[in-house]
């Protein structure tokens, strides 16, 4: 190994010291939200907020929220309130949440939100629709979900992991992977992106009927669909196919322009 | 002062749900008797009119759609909800007919009137309810056999015009893509190129059009050529459609 220059390891370690002081001083807590009515019928919507989020769906009936890096306003703001402020601020974690009727409405309530990282607990049966349409936008991992997800994003990646769908998804740029433990077979799935490339796995005893385009990329997969008559047909512009898998069922559209399309067996 | 009796009430004894006070009511009141007969005309001419022959679509399609969502252990918007608004809007119309003319042959007429409230029901479908519901409700106007009326086609432009989902207004695209044959439909695509923002929808709009060879398109794609807000990923495939149809 090479030795590394005392005056570089200072700097490392103050470095390390400064992080962790900062680590220490930052404010670490969660927030705790009742959710009203039947979990199933109710949707969590998170707008205005470009924080990156870590949301994963549990066995639980409330909602925990937990800011992970939030630093909060400035010192200099003491006794201030933000000019810049979205819906007010009603956790001490820089975000607002709400609830009207059956839809919970979640937002950054001032820009410093959008800095952190949130880790938000949830039932696992809500419905989540999620706008991440600012071009600073983090990147969002879903996880553990049984309900609808639909969600936008310009830049920031969205990443689903164990869920059932159906997913309604688009993002501008950024790329999507969704991990499906299997699909809901009850209404369709829709996954489209302008340039991010679609990653989708799913377990290969799945029932479905995937029409996947792309117009500048490829199409690759390692599941048996069936293309009917439609193999691989290349159009004027573009490639599209529908594929069927294990005779059909629900429709799952994969649609990005410039970005690559997979499709994976999970097991 | 006399108690304000609701259709609903005495629809519901129609029906055969018990009520003492109700029949007391009838036997007593004549205005009220009169009204309970009307109804009762309207819920048998209902009831027989299963026996008129209901176009195979609609059948096809609700019966489908009920049985799905009923087999959903939990079902967010429930669908039963809508065979119900279809149910009371019979009603309504029936009633309706009844107080102009109580001639019930008109009831034959509500074979029309059934088409044209699934067309309300899937219009409805595409304001109300999720995004997933709404590419379903898309999807199955697709899935029609049948001529597809000038009402829905309509419905499918509008929903390719101003859902707040880009993925519904993208399985609008494909669906209204079928109709392209009509030139009505190519107009209003080459109208709604100038109005979507979204890179995704243009550059599939500016495909179809391409592959329609859709000469009208060519000014609406110049434009997006010039205009700076638009993306260089969109620009691109504008230029080429230009050379295309050229």
């Amino acid at each position: 190994m090479k030795t590394i220059n005392k005056n570089k390891m200072k700097t490392l370690l103050t470095g390390v010291l400064l992080l962790s002081i900062q680590l220490a001083f930052s404010q670490d807590s969660s927030f705790r939200f009742d959710v009203k009515g039947n979990a199933s019928e109710t949707i969590l919507e998170i707008t205005q907020l470009a924080a990156d989020l870590e949301i994963r769906g549990e066995d639980v009936s409330e909602i925990l929220i937990q800011a992970l890096d939030y630093e909060g306003l400035p010192e200099k703001a003491r006794g201030l309130k933000p000019l810049s402020g979205g819906a007010p601020e009603n956790t001490g974690i820089g975000l607002s949440i709400e609830q009207e009727g059956n839809v919970i409405s979640l937002s950054g309530a001032h820009r410093e939100a959008d800095d952190g990282t949130y880790r938000i607990r949830v039932p696992k049966d809500l419905m989540l629709k999620l706008d991440y349409l600012s071009w600073q936008a983090g990147d969002v991992e879903i996880s553990g979900m049984q309900n609808e997800i639909e969600a936008k994003s310009q830049v920031g990646d969205l990443v689903f992991e164990d869920v059932t769908g159906p997913i309604v998804a688009h993002t501008l740029s950024a790329d999507l992977e969704v991990i499906f433990s299997s699909l809901n077979q009850a209404s369709p799935s829709s996954i489209t992106s302008t340039s991010g490339d679609i990653d989708v796995s799913i377990p290969s005893s799945t029932e479905g009927v995937f029409k996947m385009a792309t117009v500048s990329g490829g199409v690759y997969t390692d599941l048996d669909f069936d293309l009917g008559e439609d193999a691989d047909k290349r159009r004027l512009v573009g490639q599209s196919a529908t594929g069927t898998l294990n005779g059909g069922g629900v429709q799952v559209s994969l649609k990005t322009i410039s970005g690559d399309i997979y499709v994976r067996k999970s097991n | 002062m006399k108690k304000e009796i609701t259709d609903e009430e005495l629809i519901e004894l129609i029906e055969g749900g018990a009520n003492k006070e109700l029949e007391q009511l009838l036997s007593k009141d004549s205005d009220l008797k009169n009204r309970f007969n009307e109804l009762k005309e309207v819920v048998d001419a209902i009831e027989s009119s299963q026996s008129v022959d209901v176009p195979a679509h609609i059948k096809m399609n609700f019966q489908e759609t009920i049985m799905t969502e009923k087999s959903k252990s939990s079902g967010q918007f429930s669908w039963m909800h809508i065979a119900a608004a279809v149910t009371i809007l019979i009603l309504g119309f029936g009633l309706g007919r009844i107080s102009d003319n109580s001639n019930t042959s008109e009831l034959a007429s509500l074979k029309s009137e059934i088409e044209s409230l699934k067309e309300v029901t899937l219009t409805s479908a595409l304001q109300e309810y999720s995004a997933s519901e709404r590419i379903m409700a898309v999807n199955q106007i697709e899935a029609s056999t049948r001529e597809v009326s000038p009402e829905l086609i309509s419905t499918l432009i509008n929903t390719l015009n101003s859902d707040k989902s880009p993925n519904v207004r993208y399985a609008a695209l494909q669906a209204v893509a079928n109709y392209i044959d009509n030139e009505d439909v190519r107009a209003q695509l080459v109208k709604s190129l100038e109005s979507q923002n979204d890179a995704l929808i243009q550059i599939s709009l500016i495909t179809i059009l391409v592959e329609a060879e859709e000469r009208s398109a060519i000014a609406p794609l110049k434009d997006i050529i010039d205009n700076e807000e638009i993306s260089p990923e969109v620009k691109q495939q504008a230029e080429i459609a230009i050379q295309v149809l050229t």
